[in-house]
């Protein structure tokens, strides 16, 4: 089992955490994202370990559409999800389902758009040179 | 900054201010007293400059003041996110004059590896008014003993009767920047900072 990663759905991913969680795997070590662009996908990365019997990573991947990603929240299985769960929300734009009110963890509460999504456009105040030359202006 | 004119200035003759301010300076540039601040990584290193080894009490900068009330320097040590840079104005406004600003470090000075990201504050000169900048990433406690040395003879040099706060008319608060929808409004502020120049 140890280094494995499996794909999952959204429909599924509750239950296959299930059987995980009933498998010894107590402990969610990381909750992070990753911008497909290309593809128009976000892909969830959850990264699962038993403490008790020394086994893992297991990893599940999860890809959702770029517009109105959601996902089932992990937080009534791991509260660790927690944090992880709204800076996903914060900087892609992930929402979580089945938790409640989510929450930026790092920006304003006004903050516009997710900078971590690879179309995000930063503000424009005079931008240092090694920004405009990494944009080809 | 807003400074009154020298019609203004409060009543120090010049035969007194000679002399008096020599001693004025020497008792003030040798117990400058920073203030607890901490931002980022260069702030271990400030630590470490307080800490024996570097001992920043040799130079009378000891007392690392937990209000800005007491404070006399403030070292800007590390990252200013746009999320701390209204924070860290507000606490400029409330050290009592007269003040000063280390800026530690690549991040303090310009925003250093982060200056292209969503997030940083290319640079607190943008907001505050710097008396010493202090590259490295981080600078070592012996440059930032450097940079208290170089602020010292700042302040040696100084003439009170040209000091900002010795006019009728004292420089006021700085103006906060405010949270937009994608960084801080204003970007700078335009008394203190002129985009490329």
């Amino acid at each position: 089992m140890n280094g494995e990663v499996r794909q999952v759905t959204a429909q599924d991913l509750l239950a296959e955490v299930g059987r995980l969680q009933a498998a010894g795997f107590d402990y969610l070590s990381l909750v992070t994202a990753v911008d497909f662009i290309a593809e128009d996908q976000i892909e969830l990365v959850y990264c699962f370990y038993s403490i008790a019997s020394r086994k893992g990573p297991v990893t599940l991947k999860l890809r959702l559409p770029r517009t109105a990603p959601r996902a089932p929240s992990l937080l009534p299985l791991f509260r660790s999800a927690d944090l992880q769960e709204r800076e996903i929300y914060d900087l892609f734009g992930v929402e979580f389902e089945g938790r409640p009110g989510i929450k930026r963890l790092l920006l304003w509460d006004t903050f516009q758009g997710h900078p971590l999504r690879k179309d995000f456009q930063p503000d424009d105040d005079d931008r240092p040179v090694i920004m405009d030359e990494r944009r080809g202006q | 900054m807003a400074v009154g004119d020298d019609a203004g200035v409060r009543q120090i003759p010049g035969a007194i201010a000679g002399p008096v301010e020599a001693v004025f300076n020497w008792a003030r540039k040798n117990s400058l007293w920073p203030m607890s601040f901490g931002l980022a990584c260069c702030a271990i290193e400030m630590i470490a400059t307080a800490a024996a080894r570097s001992d920043i009490a040799r130079f009378g900068a000891e007392l690392f003041r937990a209000s800005p009330r007491q404070a006399d320097v403030m070292i800007i040590s590390g990252t200013v996110t746009k999320k701390m840079a209204p924070l860290t104005v507000r606490l400029y406004n409330q050290i009592p004059e007269p003040k000063y600003v280390i800026a530690m470090g690549a991040c303090a000075c310009a925003g250093g590896p982060f200056a292209a990201g969503y997030n940083v504050v290319n640079g607190i000169n943008r907001y505050l008014p710097v008396d010493i900048y202090l590259p490295g990433c981080p600078p070592r406690p012996e440059a930032l003993l450097h940079a208290l040395i170089k602020l010292q003879e700042k302040i040696a040099g100084q003439r009170l009767v040209d000091l900002p706060y010795y006019k009728a008319q004292r420089p006021g608060d700085l103006p906060l920047p405010e949270y937009g929808p994608l960084g801080l409004e204003p970007p700078y502020n335009p008394d203190l900072f002129t985009p490329g120049a």
